[in-house]
Order: structure tokens, then C-alpha cells, then sequence
């Protein structure tokens, strides 16, 4: 592949990856790692893909599928039946609420969540990748994904009260001085 | 559909409609909001909510150094693999070679002391007869990066840790007695390549001094120490490259 399409293909997906693998590694020196040893694999293997437009998919689905394997390495898988099954009837948000929090907060917020449910929403957040391409990079029938993803945002809404609950100011009744 | 069916189906639909999957279910939770004005409410706070996430999310921005380790990274990885499409034979008289010609050069035999013209020698000759290009293994690269972009004289802005390049994957060596590392990398557009060796009682190296250059063949090595470790700065460039670094 030529420099110029390499750097075209990192510079379409670079900052995209490096989000996805934030939310996932939950710490920016990890989600870089993850997101240069995605490019360092393409560029050893991913080179020879024929379909150019699979591209972003495979470059997902390499990071997506990295990040699981050190997870394993380090044994900390858990099973999906595991996890809670998250609430039927999320709190409400109301949206000038949540873009008052600082960016981080928010972050913080998704990091919680298991990986199992912060994959896809994180995906779906990014916008770019179809209901299709969220279920082959993770390798689950998109049933999965719309399962997965409506659980995820129940987690992330809760998640993201109780961080506005606790930024709220708490007023103490006032006290008259004798 | 029930009220609370639809919440579950619509809370994973997008708010520009765009990449529905292909499911009817999406249809007819969407036909019950137009119905529902309490539903098509909560619908459209849903996706002014997730609108707001996805804005925090793209206002995350990488590292500013990402882009340029991905591509260093990437040169190196590409280099090393047409190394390896050499033929088998070319490979085998490399190693015939450097085995036939290191005791020569190195003046030192077995795992005794080791001077800075030893060591330069080993690096050119190593460079010279049996590089394979410009490998990297995905933990060296950003120690690779970090010396395309060290502040110069390398001499004194350098400072690696053996244990460190053992555990990152550098390439190896056993010369000396001795493990030896190498790190390559590109800066300005030429190829510099970095031997690390720890230093001990019998490497007879001047700590401090200005750093030893050697020159063969249109290729030159500089070698200096610096606390326990021993560098030997290598390039097919000659000379006057390295000195731009030292």
C-alpha cells in the first residue's frame, strides 16, 4: 500500500479508534497503544484486504478484538449472564443537564459500564458505523447489538444521575444567629 | 406495541434514522410515537441526550504525537517485512560472514572487556553484514519515537534502561558475553540505528567524555557512555549525520 493511502486511512480513523479504544482501555497511554498496534497490525497483515471499504470495520474489529485478548491475558472476562441486567425504566435526562458536565465526567460515566454493554454504545456514539458494521466488529448477531446497546443505555443513564446528583449543590437550611 | 415495549426498541434508534437495521419492530415503534405524543416526547429527549454524549465523545482528541507514531510504526513494520523477502541464501551468508569477520573486528574475544572501538565496530559490522532493515517490534516503536524527537546532543538527552528494551521486545544480541539492543529509527529522513549495551566493570568506556566516532565503508558509528549503559549510534549516512545529533 502506498505512504499516501496509509496515511490517508490513518488520518480518516485515527481519532475515532483512539476513542473507542479509550472507552474501552479506560486509560489514554493503553488506548494509544491499542490504537498504534491496530495501525501496526494493518500495516503487517490488513494491507492485503481487497475490499478497501472494509477497512474501517477491519480496523475496529482488529482494536475491538486486541483489547479483548489483553483482557483475557490479564483474566478479566466476565460472562454477560454475570452482569446486571440494567434498569427496565432509566431515569429521565434531560440533555442541557448532561452538557453542563465536563467531558471527562461523561467519560468517566461510559468507563463504568461493563465492556460488554461500553463496546457497542461506544460505537454507536461514534456514529460512523452502521447497526451492521457495530455486530461484525464485535462478532455478535445484531439482535445482540440492539440488546446490548438498550441495556448499555440504561447503565450509561444511571451512570450519568448519579454523577448530576452529586454535582448538584446541596443547600443546608439556614441558621439564625441568637 | 405496549408504551414500555417501544421505550426498549427506541432507545437504540439513531436520531438521523440513518443505518436502521432492517427490522420492522423499529417501524412500528416509530409509527406508535407518531401516535403517542407522551412516547414522541420522551422519544425526542432521548435523542437530544444522546446527540449531547456523542458531542462530548468527539470533543475527546488524541495525543498529539498518535498520528506520527502510527506512521513511524507502520514505515518501520513495512521496511522489516521486505528484509525478510530476501532470499534464504542472501541470509545465510550474512550470518556466514559476520560469524567469519566479528572476531576480526572485534579485536575481543568471550565475554571480557569491551572498549568504545569494539563496540563501534560491532554496530558497523553488524549494520554492514547482517541487518535484516529496520525492525521493530510494536513496544519498541515508541522508544523509537521518542529518539526521532529527543533533544540533541543524544548524547546526553538519551537515557534507556536494558531491562526496559528487554521487556518492550527490541531486538536482541548476545556479543560481548553481553546482551546488546537495537533500536532503529528515522529522523530528518535518515535511518539512525542505536546499540544499548549495560556497562560493567570490564567495559572500559570513558563516562562523560565526547563520544568516540568511528567511520567504515561510508558508514560511521558514535559511541559514548553514560551511567551503567553503553550507546553506539550507527548510520549508513556517514559522519556528518550523526554529528548533526551529537
Amino acid at each position: 500500500m502506498p505512504d499516501d493511502v496509509f496515511t490517508g486511512l490513518v488520518d480518516a480513523h485515527y481519532a475515532s479508534l483512539y476513542r473507542f479504544a479509550l472507552s474501552l482501555a479506560r486509560s489514554a497511554a493503553d488506548a494509544a497503544d491499542l490504537t498504534q498496534q491496530t495501525f501496526f497490525i494493518w500495516a503487517t497483515k490488513g494491507a492485503s484486504l481487497r475490499d478497501a471499504q472494509k477497512a474501517k470495520t477491519w480496523l475496529f474489529t482488529t482494536l475491538y478484538r486486541e483489547f479483548i485478548r489483553t483482557r483475557r491475558r490479564e483474566g478479566r472476562v466476565s460472562s454477560i449472564e454475570d452482569l446486571p441486567p440494567g434498569d427496565q425504566d432509566p431515569p429521565d435526562l434531560n440533555a442541557e443537564d448532561v452538557a453542563r458536565l465536563d467531558t471527562q465526567v461523561v467519560m468517566d460515566a461510559l468507563q463504568e459500564i461493563d465492556p460488554a454493554f461500553r463496546a457497542p454504545l461506544t460505537l454507536f456514539y461514534l456514529k460512523d458505523l452502521s447497526y451492521q458494521e457495530i455486530a461484525e466488529i464485535l462478532d455478535v448477531p445484531i439482535g445482540t447489538v440492539m440488546s446490548r446497546l438498550s441495556r448499555g443505555k440504561a447503565h450509561l443513564r444511571a451512570a450519568l444521575e448519579r454523577r448530576m446528583q452529586g454535582a448538584r449543590v446541596i443547600e443546608f437550611p439556614r441558621t439564625h444567629a441568637r | 406495541m405496549k408504551h414500555q415495549e417501544a421505550k426498549l426498541i427506541l432507545r437504540t434508534h439513531r436520531a438521523d434514522g440513518r443505518y436502521r437495521p432492517d427490522d420492522p419492530l423499529f417501524a412500528d415503534a416509530l409509527a406508535g410515537a407518531d401516535k403517542d405524543p407522551v412516547l414522541a416526547e420522551w422519544l425526542a429527549r432521548e435523542h437530544a441526550v444522546d446527540a449531547v454524549v456523542a458531542h462530548k465523545l468527539d470533543g475527546i482528541q488524541p495525543p498529539a504525537d498518535l498520528r506520527q507514531s502510527i506512521l513511524v510504526g507502520a514505515r518501520a513494520s513495512r521496511l522489516r517485512r521486505r528484509g525478510w523477502r530476501r532470499p534464504l541464501w542472501l541470509a545465510a551468508a550474512a550470518a556466514l560472514v559476520i560469524a567469519a569477520t566479528l572476531p576480526a573486528v572485534i579485536r575481543l574475544r568471550g565475554p571480557a572487556a569491551v572498549d568504545s572501538t569494539a563496540f563501534g565496530e560491532f554496530s558497523l559490522a553488524h549494520l554492514a553484514t547482517a541487518h535484516e532493515g529496520h525492525a521493530g517490534a510494536p513496544g519498541a516503536l515508541a522508544i523509537a519515537t521518542a529518539l526521532a524527537t529527543a533533544p540533541r546532543p543524544l548524547s546526553t538527552s538519551v537515557s534507556l534502561d536494558v531491562d526496559q528494551l528487554r521487556t518492550v521486545g527490541c531486538q536482541r544480541f548476545d556479543v560481548f558475553g553481553r546482551e546488546v539492543f537495537e533500536i532503529c529509527f528515522e529522523r530528518e529522513g535518515t535511518w539512525y540505528h542505536l546499540y544499548v549495551m549495560r556497562g560493567d566493570a570490564r567495559t572500559r568506556l570513558a563516562r562523560g567524555t565526547a563520544p568516540l566516532v568511528l567511520e567504515h565503508d561510508g558508514a560511521a558509528a558514535a559511541v559514548w557512555a553514560s551511567a551503567d549503559t553503553v550507546y553506539s549510534l550507527v548510520t549508513r549516512s556517514g559522519a556528518s549525520a550523526l554529528r548533526t545529533l551529537l
